[in-house]
């Protein structure tokens, strides 16, 4: 029989996630001054979140190595890279080339996230929203952004 | 009482320049769609649009968005009645036996209900925040350092009676918030905290960045997972003017709904949602044939719609009178006031009466607006139903980057936002509501400032927060709201209630 070390997925990764992120906190406030209760430094509060986040963390680690508990569920990544890419490439591309090429290439990574997507009707949706947001955001509120490169 | 009425007066005033009528007209058609359209909520649509709302007057930018919120209940009744999909998580219950009475060629009558519950549940809510307004807010400012900790502390503890799942990973989100919002200048030193040499971080995170990743972002992503397809029922719908006996048949179960929403909206932890499941519960409890609830009673449309407008519109009465807000959207409401550099908070209503009278007065003509949006033009509605998602979703992400680009047409921006997206999504996946984060986030600073005030005046004694009547009161509150929480019965009711949310 195999021997499972963690039996509760969903604890024991939420767990290590908020030890994570208190710990990286808790390195960035190691440098701040922290004071005394009476005259609180800039540290002070920061390093008691921190600190209560870790170790609600570190139970939530002991808690998913220690009791039976729910699996985490099973993540498509192919959405979740394309979404989150698509953002990427726009970032990129905005500063450089200009709204409607970002727009359109954001469109174009994006559509692959769906399985329902038909490409040439997402580009075409994609020209649509790049003339809207040029009206609404660079005419109309006056965004300093170029349109074309 | 006459001095409530003069100032509402003043609102509609405020309210009646064609600049604000079209803001209000804005937020009403805006809430209706993101009503109408399940995988999009108002809290992703009220960060999506608060960018574009800097261009405007404070008024008007609060008036548009307060409009989208409640109007969102609105359209909300809309699918659930039509499709059998929640277009938001407060019609879930409208879905039960809204979607039999429309299965029954009686979909007219129960929209017809939904929308008179709406509009007199919203009518009804406005007139308390203009009467109970006014006296809570002079309340609240003799409250002092220490009450204000602890007024937050009761808060933040309500929002996890509001969230699904784990109570202890629902107050994990909350620290993780506070965390976050601790990002940026220390306000008593001037020192950078946090930021991890980014420049662009010594003004804290964009609020924004945060809202979007963890609601727009991230939801799109769940979304995206699951195949979400839906069909419309094809009947025509007839019969919009439900006959006399049918109103009055609804009448009993709207009055109920209206009192028990306005009573769930004030409280923190009742919100919108828990209103109309409550009163769904009610209405089958009071009951003289509670079988025909599930098979189309009418009573199960009426009561929970008329609930869930009734608390939408008097969740703003914590926000304006203490500044404390009782959920995400709420917590919305306080970073598009503090973007205009209004600090929520008692002094709001003498400070800025155009503010919140315009608001009250902008409640009421959105109502007006929204009953004649929702039902002659019922059709235009249930074409847009059919916009597949493949489309939805491509909107929303490029209205995404351009808005967080927006705000301070920084680059950045849109990194941190791909960063929350990520947490977001991860944090739905570990079964971690990022609703609590969200509030976290906002209440953060606000914490800290009072307690470092109150450390101050105790000389560095915490029993500070024990000591004033006012302060100890809010923290007897959270503990037994903790407590209760933690139970046994009221945690099983609690998951029963969201267990059916999520069928």
């Amino acid at each position: 029989m195999r021997i499972k070390l963690v039996r509760g997925g969903v604890d024991f990764w939420s767990g290590l996630l908020l030890v994570a992120i208190a710990s990286a906190a808790l390195f960035y406030i190691s440098s701040l001054e922290i004071g005394t209760a009476l005259d609180m430094g800039p540290g002070y509060f920061p390093l008691m979140i921190a600190a209560v986040l870790a170790v609600m963390g570190a139970v939530l680690v002991v808690r998913g190595l220690a009791v039976e508990g729910p699996e985490v569920p099973p993540m498509n990544l192919r959405a979740g890279a394309l979404i989150l890419g698509s953002f990427l490439v726009f970032a990129l591309l905005l500063d450089r080339f200009g709204l409607v090429v970002a727009i359109l290439a954001q469109t174009v990574v994006a559509s692959f996230a769906s399985r329902e997507s038909v490409l040439w009707q997402s580009v075409l949706f994609g020209a649509a929203m790049a003339a809207g947001s040029v009206a609404l955001f660079i005419w109309l509120l006056g965004l300093p952004v170029e349109v074309w490169p | 009482m006459i001095e409530s009425l003069q100032l509402l007066g003043h609102g509609f005033a405020v309210v009646l320049t064609l600049d604000n009528l079209m803001f209000c007209l804005i937020g009403a058609l805006f809430g209706t769609l993101i009503g109408v359209l399940p995988g999009l909520g108002p809290v992703a649509t009220i960060s999506l649009l608060l960018p574009a709302t800097f261009a405007l007057e404070p008024v008007g930018a609060i008036i548009m968005l307060s409009g989208i919120y409640y109007g969102a209940q609105y359209g909300g009744s809309t699918t659930a009645i039509l499709v059998n999909i929640p277009g938001e998580s407060t019609s879930v219950v409208t879905a039960i036996d809204g979607y039999q009475m429309a299965r029954q060629g009686r979909a007219g009558q129960a929209l017809a209900i939904a929308a008179i519950g709406s509009f007199i549940a919203g009518c009804i809510g406005t007139l308390v925040i203009a009467f109970a307004g006014p006296p809570l807010a002079r309340m609240a400012q003799s409250f002092t350092s220490p009450d204000y900790f602890s007024l937050m502390v009761f808060g933040l503890v309500s929002a996890v009676v509001l969230a699904n799942g784990s109570l202890f990973r629902a107050v994990a989100m909350i620290v993780l918030g506070l965390l976050f919002g601790m990002i940026g200048m220390d306000v008593n030193t001037g020192m950078p905290r946090l930021t991890g040499n980014f420049i662009e971080l010594s003004d804290g995170v964009s609020f924004v960045a945060i809202a979007l990743g963890l609601f727009g972002v991230a939801e799109v992503i769940c979304n995206l997972e699951q195949d979400i397809s839906r069909t419309v029922t094809s009947s025509k719908i007839t019969n919009l003017w439900p006959s006399f006996a049918v109103i009055r048949q609804a009448m009993g179960a709207i009055l109920r709904g209206t009192g028990l929403g306005t009573v769930m909206g004030v409280l923190p932890g009742g919100g919108a949602t828990m209103a109309s499941f409550s009163s769904y519960a009610l209405e089958k409890k009071v009951s003289r044939t509670p079988s025909r609830f599930g098979r189309g009673a009418i009573e199960g449309v009426a009561g929970p719609e008329s609930a869930n407008n009734a608390a939408a519109q008097t969740s703003f009465i914590p926000l304006l009178t203490m500044g404390l807000p009782t959920s995400a959207t709420m917590a919305l409401m306080v970073g598009a006031l503090t973007l205009h550099g209004i600090a929520p908070g008692p002094n709001v209503i003498t400070r800025q009466p155009d503010l919140f009278w315009g608001l009250v007065a902008s409640m009421f003509i959105g109502n007006v607006m929204l009953i004649i949006i929702n039902l002659p033009m019922i059709g235009l509605w249930v074409r847009l139903l059919r916009l597949p998602y493949r489309f939805l979703f491509l909107l929303i992400v490029i209205i995404s980057s351009i808005g967080v680009y927006s705000v301070s047409n920084s680059v950045f921006d849109i990194y941190l936002m791909i960063g929350f997206g990520l947490l977001g999504y991860l944090l739905r996946k570990l079964d971690a509501e990022p609703a609590p984060m969200l509030m976290g986030f906002v209440l953060g600073p606000m914490i800290e400032e009072n307690f470092r005030r109150s450390m101050i005046t105790g000389r560095g004694d915490p029993m500070v927060f024990l000591e004033r009547p006012i302060s100890l009161a809010f923290l007897l509150l959270s503990l037994a709201l903790l407590i209760s929480v933690a139970l046994p019965f009221i945690r099983k009711r609690r998951e029963e209630i969201f267990q059916d949310e999520e069928a």
